[in-house]
């Protein structure tokens, strides 16, 4: 079952990761992106990072999609990292049975974001996904870590144009 | 969450609070006493003395074996006027552990996840081609 699905733009980050996997009493993560696979550094970095005694995967977003959909990764407590919106919303897209929470931890800065909220920076397209999301049912949570409070993302919060 | 208290010769403790903080957030069952330059044990001790709330059960991490906020840690162990934890050699690791187990209400083993998260990682650095799949 999914623990907890995550957008950080650090994907496997240091503590933060190993934070949550101990308090969810997650046994495996799942790291879905399309570069990471083929990137030889950024693989060995996110293996170092990596909470002891995990099981980690690291796969494109359309394998993620293909392993979820097949019950593969049903046996398993687990914690599933994206590293942006886009990304979530083309796996979420993909996915048979949608998760109930999108946990959003932090993404990018750029010219065209706003912060939606601390370490949340969103575009345009970023809210409209993100209310495409919610009105699929998907509930949508700011949580730094697994002790902070949390902060709910409503409809009310994004501009739609 | 029970309470902690971190000691150390000068900033470290306030250091290592701060850095976790940075982390996992607000601690605010975290205290840090610094043991300033010349300050008598007999001092530290009266400091330390202060944020420990009697009748409940609390945990010390010290930074060193045999240094002051140690001994005079230990020296109130000893005197089993107070029911608490004592560990030395505290880092990162080893704070990181103690918030998980607090959280999962689970006792984490502290020395184990101290020791495990030092490492010399240019020695190692062998490539890992083993990557998992489910």
């Amino acid at each position: 079952m999914i623990k907890l699905f995550r957008v950080d733009h650090r994907l496997l980050h240091g503590q933060v990761a190993v934070s949550w996997y101990g308090a969810l009493g997650a046994n495996c993560i799942l790291i879905a992106n399309d570069q990471v696979p083929k990137d030889a550094i950024r693989k060995a970095s996110i293996k170092m990072a990596k909470p002891s005694g995990s099981k980690l995967v690291m796969q494109s977003i359309e394998r993620s999609i293909e392993s979820l959909n097949s019950g593969i990764t049903d046996k398993y407590n687990l914690m599933i990292i994206v590293e942006s919106i886009t990304d979530a919303y083309r796996l979420i897209s993909g996915m048979k049975h949608k998760p109930a929470v999108l946990n959003l931890g932090g993404t990018k800065e750029t010219e065209e974001t706003r912060i939606l909220a601390p370490a949340v920076n969103t575009n345009d397209d970023d809210e409209k996904k993100l209310a495409d999301l919610i009105a699929q049912g998907v509930k949508i949570e700011v949580q730094q870590v697994s002790t902070s409070k949390i902060k709910e993302i409503k409809p009310n919060d994004l501009h739609l144009g | 969450m029970a309470q902690l208290i971190l000691i150390s010769h000068g900033d470290f403790c306030c250091g290592l609070k701060r850095s976790v903080e940075m982390i996992l957030g607000a601690q605010p069952d975290i205290s840090a006493i610094d043991l300033h330059e010349g300050e008598a044990p007999e001092e530290f001790e009266k400091r330390l003395l202060k944020v420990i709330k009697p009748d409940v059960h609390f945990t010390i991490f010290t930074d060193i074996l045999g240094g002051t906020p140690y001994n005079v840690a230990y020296r109130l162990l000893l005197s089993h006027k107070y029911n608490f934890e004592l560990y030395t050699g505290m880092n990162l690791p080893m704070l990181i552990s103690y918030l998980n187990g607090q959280l999962v209400k689970e006792n984490a083993n502290l020395v184990h996840d101290a020791k495990a998260g030092i490492k010399q990682i240019s020695a190692n650095l062998v490539e890992d081609d083993n990557d998992e799949s489910f």
